[in-house]
C-alpha cells in the first residue's frame, strides 16, 4: 500500500505481532513440554525399545508437533492488539479465545524483554502491567522493537495527560525532556559489583545444595559421605578440619567465579537513563532487558551498600513499583552500582522535598534489641549447650561460649543504627549493620496503615507501624505508643483529605 | 509533637484511638466453635487413624502423650477462640474502614476509601445456615494490606460494600 498522507499510529487498529511471534510461541511450547515430560522421555530413552513402541512414538511425536505448530500458528492470527475508547485491547487465544481489556489509566508500568531469538529478529516482548484484578497482565510475545517504542511512548504520553490533570499539581509543558543517561557500567564497575556480592551466602547456598545432593546418592554409594572418606582417604579427625577449610575455601573460590559471571551476564552493558517520565534501566548479555519506572509509579526507594561496596562507594539502587498482581522480582528494579550523584538524582526525583525537609529522628526501644538477642542468642545457645553436655566435642564447647558475646556485639550494632526519619511528606528509614540500607517513602504511597502491638510491646507501651504501598511494605517498630498512633493518624488524614494532601 | 517544624495541630487529626469499634455478632462465635470443633475433630480421627492403622509407637505410652498434647491444644485454641473473639471489631468511617483483632498480637489495619481497588462479599454454606458473611477490601498489589472480616451479619457486609462503592465512586 502507498503512503497514507497522515498515517493513523498502528496501535489504533487491529494489529498482530511480528511474525517472529510464531517461531516463539512454537519455541515455549516445546519447552514447556519438555519441562512437564522429561521424566517420561528419559525413561523411554533409557528403556529397551521393541521395534513397534518405538515406531508408535515416532508417530506420538510427530502427532505433539504438528499440534503444536497449529496451535501456535493459531495463537498467532487471534492474537490482535489495539486501543479504543482509552481501552487497551488484546484478543487472543489458540484454541479457547479471551479479550481483555484495560483502561489506559490503570496500566502501570511497560517492560521490554529482548531474548536471544528475540534480539536476531530486532523484535522485543512487551509486558504491560496493570493494577486491575489478578491475570489482567498483557503480555506480547514480540513486537518489532520501534513499533513497540513507539506503543509505550504513547501509552506513557496518554497517561501522563490525563492523570497529571486530575491531580493538578504540575502544569509540565509537553516539552520532551532529552534523555540522560545518568549511569553506564564498564568492564571494572562489573567486576567491582561481582566482587561485592554477599559470597559467603551464596557458598552457603551451593554447598547446601551440594550436601543434599551428596545425602541424596549416598544410598547408591552404599557407604557413608564419612567411612568413605576415612577408609579410601585415612582421614582422622585433625585431618577432617583442614579438609573442611579446604572445602570452605573451594567453595568461596567456586561461588565468587560463579557470581562473577552471573552478575556480568545479567547487568552487561548496564544503561541506566533518566527520561521524561521517570527512568528506564537497560541491562543484559544474552536475555537484554529493558525496564522502565513511570515516576508516579515509584513506590519507595532502597539503597543499601555492604562495607565492600561502602569501600568503593557504591549503592545497589532498588525501585519499589506499582505493578500488577504477583509479579514477583519483576516489580523491584535493581541498579548494582551506583554512586552517591545517581542515588541523589534519584531521590531529588522521588522526593525533590526530602533535601531540604526537617526531619524528626526516631529509634526503637531497648525491647528491639532485648527481643532479638532472647531469639537469635539466648534460645539457640540453650540448644548449644544441651548438644555439648551430651556429645562433648571443643567444636561445640568454643561454638557455645562465642554465640551469645557474638550475637550481642551484631545485634547491639544492628539496634543502633535503625533510625526512623519522620517528616510531613514522607518516611525515611536507616537499618543494617553489615549491609547499610536506606529506605525512602513518600506518605502518599501508603495503601493501608497497620498498628501492632505484641503483648511485650504493650508492657513497654510501644507499638509497631506497617507502611503497605501497592509494592511491598516499609515497617516501624517498637515505638512509643502515643507517637505510633499519632503517627498513624497523621498518614490517614494526609491521605484522605485534601488540605493535609497540600500540606 | 510529631514533627519539628510543626505545621499541623496533629492533636486536631481525627484520632483511631477514641472510635468505637463494632464487635461481631454473637452467632459467629458459634460458627467459628463449629468450624474449630471440625477441624479439631478432623486431626483427633486423623490421629486414630493412625494409632490404629499405623505403625509408630510399638508402646502404648506415646499415644498417652500425643492425645494429652492434643487434648491441651484443642482447650488453650478453644479458650484463645473465644478471647480473641471479644477482641475482635471493625469501625465504618467516613474516610475509612478499621478491622482490628488479635489477644497477644493485636493489629489494627485501616484502609482509606480512596486507596480501595475493589470489595468482595463472601459466604460460605455453614455461615449461610446462620445468616452471616463476610467482606475483604483489596488494595493495590501487596495482599498484607487487604483487609477481610469475616463472621458479620450478610446484610452487614452488603451495606458496607455499598457504602464504600458508593465512596470510590465519588472519589473519582
Amino acid at each position: 500500500m502507498s503512503e497514507v498522507s497522515t498515517p493513523t499510529p498502528f496501535y489504533f487498529q487491529p494489529s498482530r505481532q511480528s511474525p517472529v511471534a510464531i517461531l516463539l510461541i512454537l519455541a515455549r511450547l516445546f519447552r514447556s513440554l519438555i519441562g512437564q515430560f522429561w521424566p517420561v522421555l528419559i525413561l523411554l530413552l533409557l528403556r529397551r525399545r521393541s521395534a513397534n513402541s518405538s515406531q508408535m512414538w515416532v508417530w506420538v511425536g510427530i502427532g505433539i508437533t504438528i499440534i503444536s505448530v497449529v496451535r501456535s500458528l493459531l495463537t498467532y492470527f487471534r492474537t490482535r492488539f489495539y486501543v479504543q475508547n482509552n481501552e487497551f485491547i488484546l484478543e487472543k487465544g489458540g484454541f479457547t479465545r479471551r479479550r481483555l481489556s484495560v483502561p489506559l489509566e490503570n496500566i502501570q508500568t511497560i517492560t521490554f524483554q529482548q531474548t536471544f531469538l528475540h534480539r536476531i529478529f530486532n523484535v522485543v516482548s512487551v509486558e504491560i502491567d496493570t493494577s486491575g484484578a489478578k491475570g489482567s497482565e498483557i503480555s506480547i510475545n514480540a513486537l518489532d522493537r520501534e513499533k513497540a517504542g513507539e506503543l509505550r511512548e504513547y501509552l506513557l504520553s496518554w497517561k501522563k495527560e490525563n492523570t497529571s490533570s486530575a491531580a493538578a499539581q504540575e502544569k509540565t509543558p509537553s516539552i520532551k525532556t532529552p534523555e540522560d543517561t545518568l549511569l553506564q557500567l564498564d568492564f571494572g564497575d562489573l567486576l567491582r559489583i561481582g566482587l561485592s556480592q554477599n559470597h559467603l551466602r551464596s557458598a552457603g547456598i551451593l554447598f547446601g545444595v551440594l550436601a543434599s545432593f551428596a545425602r541424596e546418592i549416598q544410598p547408591i554409594l552404599g557407604k557413608s559421605t564419612y567411612k568413605y572418606l576415612e577408609e579410601e582417604w585415612g582421614l582422622t579427625f585433625n585431618f577432617f578440619w583442614t579438609f573442611a577449610l579446604w572445602i570452605g575455601v573451594f567453595f568461596l573460590l567456586v561461588s565468587v567465579v560463579a557470581t562473577m559471571i552471573l552478575t556480568a551476564v545479567r547487568f552487561y552493558n548496564l544503561r541506566f537513563v533518566r527520561t521524561g517520565e521517570g527512568f528506564r534501566l537497560e541491562a543484559g548479555l544474552f536475555t537484554r532487558r529493558e525496564q522502565a519506572a513511570y515516576l508516579p509509579k515509584i513506590q519507595f526507594l532502597r539503597w543499601s551498600a555492604n562495607p565492600l561496596q561502602r569501600m568503593w562507594g557504591m549503592f545497589n539502587l532498588r525501585f519499589y513499583q506499582a505493578a500488577g498482581y504477583e509479579l514477583g522480582r519483576k516489580q523491584t528494579l535493581q541498579v548494582p552500582g551506583c554512586y552517591l550523584s545517581q542515588v541523589d538524582t534519584v531521590r531529588q526525583a522521588y522526593f525533590p522535598e526530602s533535601m531540604a525537609l526537617p526531619w524528626t529522628w526516631l529509634s526503637p526501644h531497648r525491647l528491639y534489641f532485648y527481643q532479638r538477642l532472647v531469639l537469635l542468642g539466648i534460645l539457640p545457645l540453650i540448644g548449644l549447650m544441651v548438644k555439648t553436655t551430651l556429645d562433648f566435642s571443643w567444636f561445640w564447647l568454643v561454638l557455645s561460649l562465642l554465640w551469645f558475646p557474638a550475637t550481642i556485639w551484631w545485634q547491639w550494632n544492628l539496634f543502633r543504627r535503625k533510625h526512623y526519619g519522620l517528616s510531613t511528606e514522607g518516611l525515611w528509614t536507616k537499618s543494617g549493620f553489615f549491609t547499610q540500607s536506606q529506605t525512602l517513602l513518600l506518605w502518599r504511597n501508603v495503601q493501608a496503615v497497620v498498628l501492632h502491638q505484641s503483648f511485650m510491646d504493650a508492657r513497654y507501651q510501644l507499638v509497631d507501624l506497617t507502611f503497605y504501598t501497592a509494592s511491598g511494605a516499609v515497617e516501624i517498630e517498637n515505638i512509643p505508643f502515643s507517637r505510633g498512633t499519632e503517627l498513624r493518624d497523621y498518614v490517614l488524614a494526609k491521605l484522605e483529605y485534601k488540605e493535609y494532601m497540600l500540606a | 509533637m510529631l514533627f519539628e517544624n510543626q505545621q499541623i495541630a496533629t492533636a486536631a487529626l481525627p484520632s483511631v484511638e477514641t472510635v468505637q469499634f463494632q464487635t461481631l455478632p454473637p452467632q459467629a462465635l458459634k460458627l467459628r466453635t463449629i468450624g474449630w470443633c471440625i477441624t479439631q475433630g478432623f486431626i483427633f480421627l486423623v490421629l486414630i487413624g493412625v494409632m490404629l492403622f499405623g505403625d509408630v509407637f510399638k508402646q502404648k505410652w506415646p499415644w498417652i502423650i500425643v492425645f494429652g498434647i492434643w487434648g491441651l491444644q484443642a482447650i488453650y485454641f478453644f479458650w484463645m477462640a473465644r478471647r480473641r473473639f471479644y477482641r475482635e471489631g471493625y469501625a465504618v468511617r467516613e474516610k475509612d474502614i478499621i478491622h482490628t483483632k488479635g489477644y497477644w498480637l493485636r493489629t489494627q489495619l485501616t484502609v482509606p476509601y480512596n486507596r480501595v481497588q475493589h470489595v468482595e462479599i463472601e459466604q460460605g454454606p455453614l455461615a449461610r445456615a446462620f445468616g452471616l458473611g463476610g467482606i475483604s477490601v483489596y488494595t493495590a498489589g501487596d495482599s498484607g494490606g487487604d483487609l477481610s472480616i469475616s463472621g458479620i451479619e450478610y446484610a452487614e457486609a452488603e451495606r458496607i460494600k455499598q457504602f464504600i462503592a458508593q465512596k470510590v465512586g465519588n472519589d473519582e
